[in-house]
C-alpha cells in the first residue's frame, strides 16, 4: 500500500505490552491501527484505562523504555519511526510532534520565568540572536492570545492562571511549528469557560498552521466539539471509528452508545442516565475476546471466544460481532 | 419547611500585606427539607469554601446560618476525592464508622446497612481505600457521610474525578438516596449538565458573589445574567458561543463599588465600573445581579 501523499501518519497493528501482563500475554494496547492525514483533526475517546495515553505516547516517541512496543509499520511524514530509539526521532520529537498534556503546572518547570521557559524550546529549534530571541518569546505569547506578554514574559507558572499555564504550554508545542499535535486531556481540570477559550485557541492555531491535531479526551462532547473523526477505545482496543456526526447520530457499537448515555448532557432526567456495569477489565487476568463482552448487554458466546476485526465502510468502521444497527 | 437558611454569609482569607481575600461575600439561600440546590461557578468563586462553611471546616466572617434540626450530625459532607474522604489507614467499614461520630460506638449492623444501601458489597469492607476501585470509593464515601441519617449532604464536585460511566451510575445513587430518604442536597459542580439532572434551584457563584439564583430549569433556559449566559454556552456541544474574554478580576481585595464581571461582560458600560449591582427578584425566587437585565 502506498502512503497517500496527504498522509501524515500511518501505523499499523500497533501493539504495547508490559512486563505486568506476562503471564495472561494480554497487550496493553492490542492490535490498534491508526493513520492521520495533514490539517485533521481527530479524537481519541474513552475511560481511563483505555490505553488513549499509551497511543499518544507511542506516536509522540515518549514511551515509557518498560513497554515493549511492536507495529508493522509506522511511517510519520515518510520517514519510518517504528524503532522507539532511532535517531530519525531527533527532529521529530518535539518539533514534527509537539503534546500538550493535562497537568501544565506539572509540566512547567516552578522556578524558571516562563519567557526563558519558552526560549529554551525556540532556540532548540531555531538559531536565533538574543533580541530576535526575545521577539520571537513575545510573538508566541501573542500568538496563545496571552494578554500583555511584554509583562507576562517574566512571570513564574505560579503567578499564573491553569489556563494561562496551559497557554504557556501550547506555546512551547507549537515553538517547533509542528505537523501534528497531540492534547492529551489538556483542558481537564479547567473551568468550562477556560476549556472553550483553550479548545478554540487550539482549532484556531491549528487551522492557521494546516497542523493535524489528535484530541484526546474523556469528554465526549468535547471531543464531538473539535473533531472530524472520533476513535472509540476500550481496554486498549480501538471499538468504533467514524465521523463525528455517524457516530453520535448512530453509534454502531454497544459501548460506544453505553458513552454516550452515561452523557449528562444527553439525558433530560437522571432517570435517562445510565452506566456502564463493571470496568475495564483486568489485563492481568484472561479476558474475553472482544474486551467489551464482560459488559456488553448483547454478548454471545462468539464475543468471548474470537476477536472482531475494526471493519466496514471508512467513515464507520467497528469491531463488534453484534453491532447496533 | 425551610432546613437551612443561610443570610449574609462571608468569609475573608487574610493574606501577607494585610491584603485581605474575599472569598464569600453577603450570600444568602435557603434550603427545603428534601430540595435540591446547584452550586456552581469557576475556580475560586468560593462554592467550595460555602460547603466548608456549612459542615464547619471554616468559621464564617459574618452572617448566619440556621439549621432546623435537633441533631448534631445533620449535615454531611461528601468530598471529591478518595484521598480527602477517606483515611488510607483504615478499611473501609472504619472509614464509614467514622461517620457516626466520635460519641457513639461502632454499629456494625448498621454500617453494613448503609454499605449496602450505596451499593457497596460487604466483603469490600475489610479493604482499604486503595484496594478498591474509584467508583468505589466515591461510594464509601457517600456511605461515611449517610451513615448518620443526615438531613442535608453537602456534595463538593463528587464525581467530577470518576469517568462518565462510573459518574452515571453515582449520580443516580445520590438521586434514588435523596428519594428514599428526603435527604436535602447542597449540591457543589462547575457541570452545569449535572447540576440541570440533580437540583431543583441553583446558585450562580462569580468572585464570591451570587450573580443569579432560581429555579433551575429557569435559569438554565433563559438567563438573566450575562455570566450564566456565558457559563452555559462554554460548556462543550453548545454551538451558539457567547465569548467571555479574559480571565477574572482577582479576588483579593477586589472593588467594592463594582460588577466584578464587568472586564470579561460583553454588555458592560461605565454603571458596571462603578457601582455594584444589587440582586433584583425578577419573579418569585428568581433572582439576579446585573444592570442590564433588560438589555443583555
Amino acid at each position: 500500500m502506498n502512503i497517500q501523499p496527504e498522509r501524515l501518519v500511518e501505523l499499523n497493528n500497533l501493539t504495547i505490552r508490559f512486563g505486568a501482563n506476562a503471564q495472561s500475554g494480554n497487550a496493553t494496547v492490542d492490535h490498534v491501527d491508526f493513520h492521520l492525514d495533514k490539517g485533521e483533526f481527530v479524537a481519541l475517546v474513552g475511560e481511563s484505562g483505555s490505553g488513549k495515553s499509551l497511543l499518544a505516547h507511542a506516536l509522540s516517541g515518549i514511551l515509557s523504555p518498560a513497554a515493549e512496543m511492536k507495529s508493522d509499520r509506522f511511517h510519520f511524514s515518510g520517514v519510518d519511526l517504528s524503532d522507539p530509539k532511532s535517531n530519525k526521532w531527533h527532529g521529530i520529537r518535539g518539533r514534527e510532534i509537539g503534546v500538550v498534556f493535562q497537568n501544565p503546572r506539572a509540566a512547567l518547570s516552578p522556578v524558571r520565568k516562563v519567557g526563558k521557559q519558552i526560549a529554551d524550546v525556540i532556540a532548540e529549534h531555531r538559531f536565533l540572536r538574543k533580541q530576535a530571541l526575545k521577539e520571537a518569546v513575545l510573538e508566541a505569547l501573542a500568538a496563545v492570545r496571552i494578554p500583555d506578554p511584554a509583562l507576562r514574559v517574566d512571570a513564574y507558572p505560579h503567578e499564573l492562571s491553569g489556563g494561562m499555564c496551559q497557554r504557556i504550554m501550547m506555546a512551547i508545542a507549537l515553538a517547533g511549528d509542528p505537523a501534528l499535535l497531540i492534547a492529551d486531556e489538556a483542558t481537564t481540570g479547567l473551568d468550562t469557560t477556560t476549556q472553550a477559550a483553550i479548545v478554540s485557541l487550539l482549532r484556531q492555531q491549528a487551522e492557521a498552521r494546516h497542523m493535524a491535531c489528535l484530541f484526546i479526551s474523556h469528554d465526549l462532547a468535547l471531543a464531538k466539539d473539535f473533531a472530524h473523526r472520533i476513535i472509540v477505545m476500550h481496554a486498549g482496543q480501538i471499538v468504533e471509528e467514524a465521523s463525528v456526526d455517524r457516530l453520535f447520530t448512530s453509534p454502531r457499537h454497544p459501548y460506544s452508545a453505553a458513552l454516550t448515555k452515561a452523557t449528562p448532557a444527553n439525558a433530560a432526567t437522571v432517570s435517562e442516565l445510565s452506566g456502564i456495569p463493571g470496568g475495564i477489565p483486568d489485563l492481568r487476568r484472561s479476558v474475553p475476546a472482544c474486551r467489551f463482552a464482560g459488559r456488553c448487554e448483547f454478548a454471545d458466546t462468539q464475543c468471548w471466544t474470537e476477536r472482531p476485526e475494526l471493519a466496514g465502510p471508512p467513515d464507520a468502521l467497528v469491531a463488534c460481532w453484534r453491532p447496533l444497527s | 419547611m425551610t432546613l437551612l437558611d443561610v443570610k449574609a454569609l462571608k468569609k475573608y482569607f487574610p493574606l501577607a500585606r494585610g491584603q485581605l481575600l474575599h472569598a464569600v461575600e453577603d450570600v444568602s439561600f435557603a434550603i427545603k427539607a428534601g430540595d435540591g440546590l446547584g452550586l456552581v461557578g469557576e475556580s475560586g468563586s468560593g462554592k467550595s469554601t460555602i460547603g466548608r462553611l456549612l459542615t464547619g471546616l471554616e468559621l464564617a466572617d459574618g452572617g448566619t446560618i440556621s439549621l432546623d434540626t435537633s441533631t448534631d450530625t445533620a449535615v454531611q459532607l461528601v468530598f471529591q476525592t478518595a484521598e480527602e474522604a477517606l483515611n488510607p489507614a483504615f478499611t473501609i467499614e472504619r472509614n464509614i464508622a467514622v461517620g457516626l461520630g466520635k460519641n457513639r460506638s461502632s454499629d456494625p449492623k448498621r454500617i453494613a446497612e448503609t454499605a449496602r444501601s450505596v451499593g457497596l458489597d460487604p466483603e469490600l469492607l475489610t479493604r482499604r481505600p486503595h484496594q478498591i476501585s474509584g467508583g468505589q470509593q466515591a461510594r464509601a464515601g457517600i456511605a461515611r457521610a449517610l451513615v448518620s441519617e443526615p438531613e442535608l449532604l453537602v456534595l463538593d464536585e463528587p464525581t467530577a474525578a470518576l469517568d462518565v460511566s462510573v459518574q452515571a451510575a453515582v449520580l443516580k445513587l445520590i438521586d434514588r438516596l435523596r428519594r428514599e430518604r428526603s435527604i436535602a442536597l447542597l449540591f457543589i459542580s462547575h457541570d452545569l449538565e449535572v447540576v440541570r439532572l440533580m437540583c431543583d434551584h441553583v446558585l450562580v457563584l462569580y468572585l464570591g458573589r451570587v450573580a443569579e439564583y432560581g429555579p433551575v430549569e429557569q435559569v438554565m433556559s433563559a438567563p438573566a445574567h450575562p455570566y450564566t449566559r456565558a457559563l452555559l454556552s462554554s460548556a462543550p456541544g453548545k454551538s451558539n458561543r457567547v465569548r467571555s474574554a479574559g480571565e477574572a478580576l482577582s479576588p483579593i481585595d477586589p472593588p467594592g463599588n463594582a460588577c466584578l464581571f464587568h472586564n470579561r461582560c460583553p454588555s458592560a458600560t461605565e454603571t458596571c465600573r462603578t457601582s455594584k449591582p444589587e440582586l433584583i427578584t425578577l419573579r418569585d425566587g428568581w433572582q439576579a445581579a446585573c444592570h442590564h437585565m433588560e438589555r443583555s
